[in-house]
């Protein structure tokens, strides 16, 4: 019986083109996320080099937005990159963007770590958590250069005050809609509609379309 | 699940606020609602950008520790077919099947799993080409037949051509919520995941397995829901591939 492999595509090269067998009206723009997620499942290690590049600043954001704790932030973002690597053959463009899968999967990790972190009794991170009602606080080392930070803030600003808050809890602060319901003190049903109308107003105020 | 508001679900999934029961309920109900799938895409593309609003320069030490463990990691295989299609086909024996009988309910397997993807509304054409890879392993000649007993009850079979193989599991015992039966191939290199079945709470299972060669196992093990990396647990039935 004969083992099955994939046509190894990393050998075909770009660089056999000669130069001047290359476009010239075609400026030479950086390989987008998914184009290098889709050369990382081949294989590629140094497409994945670029992809680091990308996204690691946003996922180990994000991780150490909801867990806090900058060792236990830098431990599962080491997890999220390497499971990139390890999965980028599953990843499906049909089903969404590449920044938004390999965000997906950063969000659950610590997601996960939280909730695993409050079934063995440790309080501490929820505790602090509480404090953490409006999305955006002063962190120091934020990166500033983005944006796409100004206009998420902007969008952040449109939506409703129970929308904002019940959005930053729930995604930042890492916490259940019915922990959100708890904590705002408010009925179940309303923060559903409010986390759902809420990222609707984002998506439109962001122009996100898919 | 069949609360008429649980498309409201849509935001609290895309912010990963669901509590795991409710997350797998509403997965469910994301394969029968299109509209639903398509919010959630969006949704999600949302929630990323909020992601990116809040990057922060993740340590230098990490970039050179990640480049370097990735040269030791295996990508997994591309595969994604089956995750426990309970579709009510009739129970096969586990022991050798006569050849002509596992041809038809191969067939008959192929044709639910289009039928099952198409309904779904998603992924029809690798359903398709997924269906039409478990025809050839079924009306190979040189296929395998092989089963074996589960040991906490239930049978398993596999039927094997060319690296390929059909994994069907019957009778297993129901599993808690928080587990799952996870399947992988087994060789001196280790243990691959093939996923895990059913959310361990069908007995009914069934995968579609790659890259399988004469001299492998393929294992079943109990794990946690999510799947582990590796096994964690002795496995409750393997099956030695031979001569396919």
């Amino acid at each position: 019986m004969t083992v099955i492999s994939r046509p190894d595509e990393t050998v075909v090269p770009m660089v056999s083109l000669r130069r001047s067998q290359r476009p010239v009206l075609v400026p030479d723009l950086p390989p987008t996320v998914d184009e290098l997620l889709q050369r990382v499942a081949r294989g590629d290690s140094p497409a994945f080099e670029l992809l680091y590049d990308e996204i690691a600043n946003s996922v180990f954001g994000v991780i150490r937005r909801v867990l806090h704790n900058p060792a236990q932030s830098e431990e599962v973002t080491q997890e999220v990159l390497i499971e990139v690597w390890r999965n980028a053959t599953r990843f499906d463009p049909e089903r969404g963007s590449a920044t938004s899968w390999i965000h997906t999967m950063a969000h659950r990790r610590a997601i996960d770590r939280v909730r695993s972190a409050q079934a063995s009794a440790d309080r501490d991170q929820r505790v602090a958590m509480r404090d953490h009602v409006t999305p955006y606080d002063d962190v120091a080392d934020q990166v500033e250069t983005h944006l796409e930070h100004q206009q998420v803030r902007r969008c952040l600003d449109s939506l409703t005050e129970l929308q904002r808050e019940s959005v930053g809890l729930a995604y930042y602060g890492g916490h259940t809609y019915r922990e959100v319901a708890e904590l705002l003190d408010v009925p179940l049903g309303t923060v559903k509609t409010r986390l759902r109308d809420g990222l609707i107003r984002l998506r439109d105020c962001l122009g996100v379309t898919r | 699940m069949t609360d008429p508001e649980i498309h409201l679900l849509s935001g609290a999934y895309a912010a990963d606020a669901l509590p795991d029961d409710e997350r797998g309920a509403f997965e469910e109900h994301l394969r029968d609602c299109p509209t639903c799938a398509h919010e959630v895409r969006e949704l999600t593309e949302t929630t990323s950008r909020l992601a990116i609003a809040v990057s922060q320069t993740a340590p230098a030490r990490l970039r050179a520790r990640v480049l370097r463990e990735i040269e030791m990691v295996r990508q997994e295989p591309p595969t994604d077919l089956p995750r426990g299609l309970d579709d009510g086909l009739p129970a096969q024996p586990w022991y050798r099947q006569p050849t002509g009988m596992a041809a038809s309910f191969l067939l008959v397997l192929s044709l639910a799993l289009a039928g099952v993807a198409v309904a779904a509304n998603r992924d029809a054409d690798r359903a398709e080409q997924n269906a039409a890879r478990i025809a050839a392993i079924a009306t190979d000649p040189d296929r395998v037949t092989l089963g074996e007993r589960v040991t906490t009850g239930g049978t398993a079979s596999i039927v094997a051509a060319d690296g390929e193989a059909i994994f069907r599991a019957d009778g297993l015992t129901v599993l808690p919520e928080d587990r799952g039966y996870q399947l992988w191939v087994m060789n001196e290199d280790g243990a691959r995941s093939v996923g895990v079945l059913g959310r361990g709470t069908s007995s009914h299972v069934e995968a579609f397995v790659t890259e399988v060669a004469s001299g492998d196992r393929i294992g079943l093990t109990v794990e946690p829901s999510e799947g582990s990396e590796s096994p964690t647990t002795d496995p409750v039935l393997q099956i030695a591939v031979s001569g396919a």
